[in-house]
């Protein structure tokens, strides 16, 4: 893990200059269409953490063993999650005012995007609120199981509802030239490994948490209090 | 399970018919939102009307939420006991999810007929479909509002919690009971059957899906 | 009856038991004391089944204790901080509501019995809201006995009760052992407590600081312990 952040380095910089100057501009969006790469690289990665927290919540729930360990992965899956669907957003607004002219449209990808924003920010209040630590890693894991039935609905939206949102993966097909799709495809790698870098950080972070926390117990207890 | 959740229902309906403490605070603020909307929006422009179904469902979704939130609360000094008590905790979900619906039944009784009188309108002719929107919405609403209460009421913040968790999931149903009434309005009335769909299956997920996973809850 | 091994329980970064054993025989009564804080009220959520320790081992009636033991439950009092009864209903219809939940048969009958255990017949069909703070907790002793509970748990059950109620609480928990059942209570009432207890525990920071048998330990003994768990005697 420690390497990973070498490869993120140059492989940002890489898919940077892959967007921003090898591919050539959109014929009627200019150059404002190369948001896009970004827009595309942390969309696939929110959806995917998101379903890894899907997976970490169902075995949470279904099986007994490491509650603990996993809940530190299911703590710092949601948070990435969130970060990217942040950036999806963000992203997604300033190239919506460029190519259809206003920030918000209730078009249903926005849509179900903003709801599974809101979702996952309850999903982090409501960890946040309960305390006993047992009741909050299986009631976060329920819920976290819960509101997972948004994320399909996000990616189906634009296939399931006219949607003014352009699609890129259709039955048929990509719809974008290989060359963006290169482009994309760096932009993606960059991005889902930065957020595994920023998972398994969290994570051990969460961990040392806790050791410092039975350490500090530790020495309380020998000193008698 | 079935008899534990009905003594529990017994109880809750004898507090509420005693103390009033969870309709007619909901109820009075139902019939407020009505006259804020009336200040708000002129009521005597024609564009209001279009926005009726919206502004009705949204009245009684805010008027619901306060009734609903107080459910698991009213438990909040005595749940204790209540879960000491050899009962599954499924009767407790059950007692207060028919609890719910009855609470949100009550409320979009008396704010439908204020808010057509007082956003000058009137019901669809179709007042039976409409009938059957407003009944399947509600159970929609206390279902979901059943499970998130449920998840609440177990933190430090109690209902304060319950809009962030609740009302993210609510939208879906939000939309069909809205284009649903607005379809009962327009010129093809038979389209709000699509959208019924719609909360049908919004209703069955919030019941099943709550009553699978409550289950797990019981553990801690 | 009860036995407890080693019982933890941390909150976040902070341990509110440190390992606790605690044991009760069939006559056994459990004094429980130590400051506010000292982990009382957390042993007794444990031990009754309200949540489960961070680590140890509970065995309740031979068999390993299971926080989603129905018929557990039923065999266990408990009587909390809050008297657990709803103020909208009255007297009775709180202890048949209760009964109900119990599934005891008789319900009506036994809840007229138990009012008049506690004295609380005459005001059966009034609405807790009018009852007083030590009318409640009689109340609320019903509530927790009107099972016939074989281990009885009570977390400051002197408090709010005259005199006259704290004398009543005395002879319904020196009969519940004389019959055969175990009760552990925590408690402030130091004089009571003494009088009332077989064996008596002071808790001092999520630890066990002191224990004797009654009579093993003189009075003077047990006060001097509890003031220094209570950080009063100590020098």
């Amino acid at each position: 893990m420690r390497y990973l952040r070498w490869v993120i380095l140059p492989l940002w910089l890489a898919a940077l200059y892959l967007a921003l100057i090898w591919v050539p501009d959109e014929r009627s969006l200019g150059v404002s269409y190369r948001i896009f790469y970004i827009h595309m690289g942390v969309a696939m990665s929110a959806l995917i953490v998101l379903t890894v927290n899907f997976v970490i919540s169902l075995l949470i729930v279904f099986m007994r063993g490491r509650r603990e360990q996993l809940d530190h992965y299911a703590q710092a899956t949601a948070e990435v999650g969130l970060l990217m669907t942040t950036a999806t957003l963000a992203s997604g607004m300033l190239w919506a005012k460029v190519a259809w002219g206003a920030y918000w449209t209730w078009d249903p990808r926005l849509t179900t995007t903003a709801i599974l924003w809101f979702l996952y920010a309850g999903y982090l209040l409501l960890r946040e609120a309960i305390d006993q630590p047992q009741k909050r890693i299986v009631y976060s894991a329920v819920y976290g199981l819960i509101v997972f039935i948004d994320v399909p609905i996000v990616y189906e939206s634009v296939r399931w509802w006219s949607s003014i949102h352009p699609v890129v993966f259709t039955e048929s097909g990509m719809n974008i030239t290989p060359q963006m799709f290169i482009a994309v495809l760096f932009f993606f790698f960059a991005m889902i490994l930065f957020s595994i870098d920023l998972i398994a950080l969290r994570a051990k972070q969460q961990a040392l948490r806790e050791k410092l926390e039975r350490l500090r117990e530790k020495r309380l207890g020998d000193l008698g209090y | 399970m079935i008899r534990s959740a009905g003594w529990i229902l017994w109880k809750d309906i004898t507090l509420e018919l005693r103390g009033r403490e969870l309709l007619l605070p909901a109820g009075v603020f139902g019939l407020v939102i009505a006259m804020l909307y009336g200040f708000a929006f002129d009521p005597s422009k024609s564009g209001l009307h279009g926005m009726f179904p919206g502004l009705l469902w949204l009245g009684i979704f805010f008027a619901s939420f306060l009734a609903v939130g107080r459910a698991f609360s009213i438990e909040a000094d005595s749940a204790q006991q209540l879960l000491l008590a050899p009962i599954d905790r499924g009767a407790l979900f059950v007692a207060k999810l028919a609890l719910n619906v009855l609470l949100t039944l009550v409320l979009a009784a008396v704010m439908t007929p204020a808010f057509t009188v007082l956003l000058q309108t009137a019901l669809p002719a179709e007042v039976g479909t409409f009938l059957v929107i407003e009944a399947l919405g509600l159970v929609g609403f206390a279902a979901a509002g059943t499970a998130m209460g449920a998840l609440a009421a177990q933190t430090r913040l109690r209902e304060l919690l319950l809009p962030v968790l609740l009302l993210p999931f609510t939208s879906p149903l939000l939309l069909g009971v809205v284009s649903a009434t607005s379809a009962l309005y327009g010129p093809t009335p038979a389209a709000a059957s699509s959208w019924i769909g719609l909360i049908a299956i919004f209703d069955v997920i919030f019941i099943v899906v709550p009553a699978l996973l409550f289950e797990f809850l019981t553990e801690v | 009856m009860l036995e407890g091994r080693q019982l933890r329980l941390s909150i976040g970064s902070r341990a509110i038991l440190r390992g606790i054993d605690v044991s009760l025989a069939p006559g056994d009564c459990l004094g429980l004391y130590g400051a506010n804080g000292a982990g009382k009220s957390t042993l007794l959520s444990i031990l009754s089944l309200q949540r489960e320790p961070s680590s140890g081992r509970l065995r309740m009636f031979g068999e390993p204790a299971r926080i989603d033991d129905l018929a557990l439950r039923r065999r266990l009092g408990y009587l909390g901080h809050e008297p657990g009864v709803f103020l909208g209903l009255t007297g009775h219809e709180n202890l048949v509501f209760y009964g109900r939940l119990y599934r005891l048969d008789r319900v009506h009958q036994r809840a007229e019995e138990a009012l008049v255990r506690v004295g609380l017949s005459p005001f059966r069909h009034e609405a807790v809201r009018s009852y007083s703070a030590g009318m409640r907790q009689r109340l609320a002793l019903a509530r927790a006995t009107l099972h016939r509970p074989e281990i009885l748990l009570l977390d400051e059950p002197h408090q709010s009760l005259d005199p006259a109620g704290a004398d009543l609480l005395d002879d319904e928990i020196r009969e519940h052992c004389a019959r055969g059942g175990a009760v552990i209570f925590a408690s402030h009432e130091v004089d009571r407590g003494y009088r009332l207890a077989t064996r008596l525990m002071v808790l001092r920071r999520g630890r066990v600081e002191w224990q004797a048998e009654q009579g093993a330990a003189g009075e003077d003994e047990f006060r001097h312990a509890l003031g220094v768990a209570l950080g009063v005697g100590a020098r």
